[in-house]
């Protein structure tokens, strides 16, 4: 007995006395995120000798896999990684959520108070992220672009908001392209393309936030005139005239529309394809951080004081134009240019901030890079279900990328101190996106759900729910048509419906690749656990690599077959079984361990900092 | 059996369910057309006379048609009429100045408070509808209240995605299934007969029934009433239709816009959605 007690009182005193040596030991931490950066390429970059920083921090510190959340969607993960907590604690399950009391979905990167196009937004999230912990403690705390953080929140320091800042219209993107070209069918149904007349003054109209009149949805417009001339064009917008040249970008042009008694201010980039034909690509209209509608950073100055040394940059959570790219609409080349300029913005306002970082005594930096994880979307090269040679074919652009993220790692590596704790890390790897499975579809087929399979019905308009069990929503999502909890809710036994799709699953083979589509499909009560458990989906499918999800499964459609080809230029994805897509830690430090997960990273930050973890908080730290 | 036979007989029965479950029910009319069409049924559900009370709740502020509608149709059917009022709060100068909310809730609610415990009525039936917007589109035929007036059909809850969570479940909509026992915590129970109607539907059944109804809902120089509340809280609304049957017309056509808008609302939630880019 008195034995076990001496035992304990040694315990006791050494962990007291390990965590005041820590706290001597750090004074700072600077979290780096790189959304998507996958140890596969990692490694495979490493190897060849073009990443030699990575390589210098994996050998002065540590390199290791950090397993992604359930399911390994970027809000999700990121919100994971913030909290310490899971999804059934966060309240953050996938990209897509049901709207409660309904079949309906919606986004979940923050709920918009309001139907259309609202200023007021609110978050999701339920539990603490570690920069609320460390405001609460004094420390001087600056998060840039971490995703799932619009609207802003209060730290003691900067927050710029990330993934999920609405533009102008309060949707999370949609360029505009102009041209004097006859459009095609493809080009109606994208709904973005605006035929405009050639002659030496072309008029035309922006399209500004969305307003309701007489019943009706309308787009609030402002005029906008271009003047060809023999080898520019002027493009006037409020007064303002901006000339650019075929194959150029415009500098960012300011726009207001007026909607009632105020004023929006939204900001774009023009790319001029053509003079004649006339064929010109703008940028998304983004927030004006000048002026914003809506508050994108905390103190709502920040966003503005950014622009006074940094100049405009793009405030849209997702600005990267993978959309016009995949709707053929903009080259590669133009693509990779916007990444530049986006990477570009990053980069002065990562330098900027670490500046403050580096003359302060004490603080915490969190800033997220997250154009990687667009690049690896769109050029992927990797094809994992039709070659099975090891691996990974790297396209250049992705391979360009990495090269220069280290030379950026390798400046920062050259001005940290002993007193920071550094922590490079992503939210999931990647993987090919070849087959696409529509699950609702599949529902249907094996009898889970009762529904006409019409590809033009959406929001599962054709489904009896009386005769349905189950339905997909979401990316990795099925939720049970419960009783009491569904608008028409019929099933009584949860767990008997749960059991069976997931037997059905694991036993779905694709035909034409006769290989097994999901990995695992997991009952929520397995992975997740906690109090918002209810506002998220009943099983999560894990697929194996190569399939994915189609987006008409996430959005209540339905597609013929079951499984069809992935023909888009969206070839790389990572909404897989996580096991397949864990995502890279590097540290500083040594690392006590060769395994890790998302929620240790939360307790790590607050203990180098001194802090007591919160009990809420699920992982471990992991510098003990 | 013609549409309109269907929601007749549904309401009819609604409305027996209610005199034979409890004590003391009661019929609230604001003369307006929902609920003069509810005291018409509940006539013909007891053979041409109502055996309950008929409460109205003077605001003071009515317009005078309204109080010369409701005299004149109070003999001729005969009924057992309880005008109440809150005279404290309309001597103390209540009126839509201090504020529409204020206004509605202290006139209205606050009277029909008194009229309840005065009446010691416990079962008060409504003309309400589910096509009006609003909270009532999870209104249920039979619906418990506190004294407080607070809706006993949700409880605020920590957490989630909604503030509430539902404690009465959704009523089977065949005949038979209502739940009309809701134990000590209900101070008395709202019953709604007429909940399934649209605003056309009654139109519709007014004229075949040729039930009287105050002419304010009818066009004088190119403007009608919608609905009659408090003279304060209505606005009328630009129309031509001087008849019942222009009322119809008219109404068949708002509600292929309103079916538009909707269709539009859906389509505007689609290109959001699909604004994610991973479509
Ligand atoms: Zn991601």
């Amino acid at each position: 007995m008195a034995n076990r007690h001496l035992v304990w009182l040694c315990v006791i005193l050494f962990v007291s006395g390990c965590s005041e040596m820590e706290e001597m030991k750090f004074k700072k931490v600077l979290v780096i995120g790189i959304d998507g950066m996958d140890p596969g390429i990692t490694k495979q970059l490493m190897e060849e000798g073009r990443l030699p920083n990575f390589q210098r921090l994996a050998e002065n510190g540590s390199f290791i896999n950090l397993n992604t959340s359930y399911p390994p969607h970027s809000p999700v993960a990121w919100t994971t990684l913030a909290t310490g907590t899971n999804p059934g604690k966060h309240n953050v399950f996938d990209f897509i959520r049901r709207q409660p009391g309904s079949y309906l979905p919606e986004l979940s990167l923050a709920k918009s108070a309001s139907g259309i196009g609202g200023t007021n937004y609110e978050s999701y999230v339920m539990s603490d992220p570690f920069w609320r912990i460390t405001t609460k403690n004094k420390i001087p705390t600056t998060v840039i672009r971490w995703p799932v953080t619009f609207p802003p929140e209060k730290v003691k320091g900067n927050l710029l908001s990330g993934l999920g800042v609405p533009d102008i219209k309060g949707f999370l993107s949609g360029y505009t392209y102009y041209t004097a070209n006859e459009l095609t069918t493809k080009d109606k149904a994208l709904k973005k393309i605006i035929k405009v007349e050639q002659g030496e003054i072309i008029k035309t109209d922006l399209f500004g936030p969305k307003r309701r009149k007489d019943g009706e949805i309308i787009d609030v417009i402002s005029p906008m005139e271009i003047r060809l001339t023999e080898n520019s064009a002027d493009i006037e917008v409020g007064g303002k005239s901006h000339t650019i040249k075929p194959g150029e970008w415009s500098d960012w042009i300011r726009v207001g529309f007026k909607a009632g008694f105020r004023t929006a201010y939204g900001i774009f980039r023009a790319y001029l394809i053509s003079l004649e034909p006339f064929e010109m690509y703008i940028t998304t209209i983004q927030i004006d951080p000048v002026n914003p509608i809506t508050d994108i950073s905390f103190p709502d100055a920040y966003s503005r004081q950014l622009v006074e040394e940094i100049g405009l940059y793009y405030t849209l959570g997702m600005p990267e134009e993978t959309d016009g790219l995949v709707d053929g609409k903009i080259s590669d080349e133009v693509f990779l240019q916007q990444i530049s300029q986006i990477e570009e913005e990053r980069l002065k306002m990562f330098w900027k901030e670490f500046e403050a970082f580096k003359q302060r005594e004490k603080g915490l930096l969190a800033f997220v890079f997250d154009a990687s994880d667009r690049v690896q979307h769109v050029f992927w090269d990797e094809k994992v279900l039709e070659e099975s040679t090891p691996g990974i074919d790297i396209n250049p652009a992705v391979e360009k990328y990495w090269e220069r993220k280290d030379e950026f790692l390798g400046k920062v590596l050259d001005q940290i101190d002993e007193a920071t704790l550094l922590l490079v890390l992503s939210d999931h790897g990647f993987t090919s996106f070849e087959r696409s499975v529509s699950l609702n579809t599949w529902l249907v087929q094996e009898g889970f759900m009762k529904a006409e399979i019409d590809e033009d019905a959406i929001f599962f308009e054709t489904v009896d729910w009386s005769q349905t069990q189950a339905y997909a929503l979401g990316f990795n999502s099925i939720y049970i048509n419960q009783k009491g909890r569904e608008p028409e809710g019929i099933v009584q036994n949860k767990e008997l419906v749960i059991q069976k799709i997931i037997a059905k699953l694991e036993g779905l083979k694709d035909e034409k690749t006769r290989q097994k589509v999901v990995n695992r499909a997991y009952p929520a009560s397995e992975v997740w656990s906690g109090p918002y458990m209810k506002n998220g989906p009943d099983i999560i499918v894990g697929f194996n690599p190569g399939y994915r999800a189609s987006w008409q499964t996430a959005v209540g459609k339905f597609s013929k077959e079951v499984i069809e080809d992935n023909d888009k230029a969206w070839d790389g994805d990572h909404l897989v079984d996580p096991k397949f897509v864990p995502g890279v830690l590097f540290s500083n430090q040594e690392l006590k361990t060769d395994t890790a997960g998302q929620t240790d990273i939360a307790p790590t930050v607050l203990d180098a900092l001194g802090l007591p973890i919160p009990e809420e908080m699920e992982g471990q730290s992991l510098i003990r | 059996m013609s549409h309109l036979k269907e929601l007749e007989d549904k309401s009819i029965f609604i409305i027996r369910e209610a005199k034979n479950k409890f004590k003391n029910p009661a019929v609230l009319w604001s003369i307006g057309k929902d609920s003069t069409m509810l005291l018409w049924l509940c006539k013909k559900a007891f053979f041409g006379k109502i055996p309950f009370p008929v409460v109205h709740i003077d605001t003071g502020y009515k317009f005078k048609e309204i109080y010369e509608f409701r005299d004149n149709m109070a003999k001729e059917w005969g009924l057992d009429l309880r005008i109440v009022k809150n005279e404290e709060a309309l001597a103390q100068g209540m009126g839509p100045d201090k504020g529409k909310f204020e206004c509605c809730n202290t006139l209205k609610t606050e009277a029909l408070k008194l009229a309840v415990k005065e009446h010691k009525i416990d079962a008060l039936l409504l003309g309400i509808r589910r096509d009006e917007h609003g909270i009532r589109n999870k209104e249920r035929y039979f619906s418990p209240r506190d004294k407080q007036f607070r809706w006993k059909l949700a409880r605020k809850k920590e957490g989630g995605d909604s503030p509430y969570e539902s404690l009465q479940d959704t009523e089977m909509s065949g005949w038979n299934l209502f739940a009309t026992d809701f134990g000590p915590e209900a101070d008395h129970v709202r019953v709604h007969p007429i909940l399934h109607w649209t605003e056309l539907e009654v139109w519709q059944y007014v004229k075949q029934e040729n039930i009287p109804m105050v002419d304010l809902y009818l066009s004088k120089k190119g403007k009608r009433y919608r609905s009659i509340g408090c003279e304060c809280c209505c606005m009328p609304v630009d129309s031509e239709a001087d008849d019942i049957d222009k009322v119809i017309e008219e109404l068949k056509k708002t509600t292929t816009r309103e079916r538009e808008g909707r269709a539009q609302e859906k389509e505007h939630l689609m290109q959001k959605l699909r604004s994610l880019g991973y479509m």
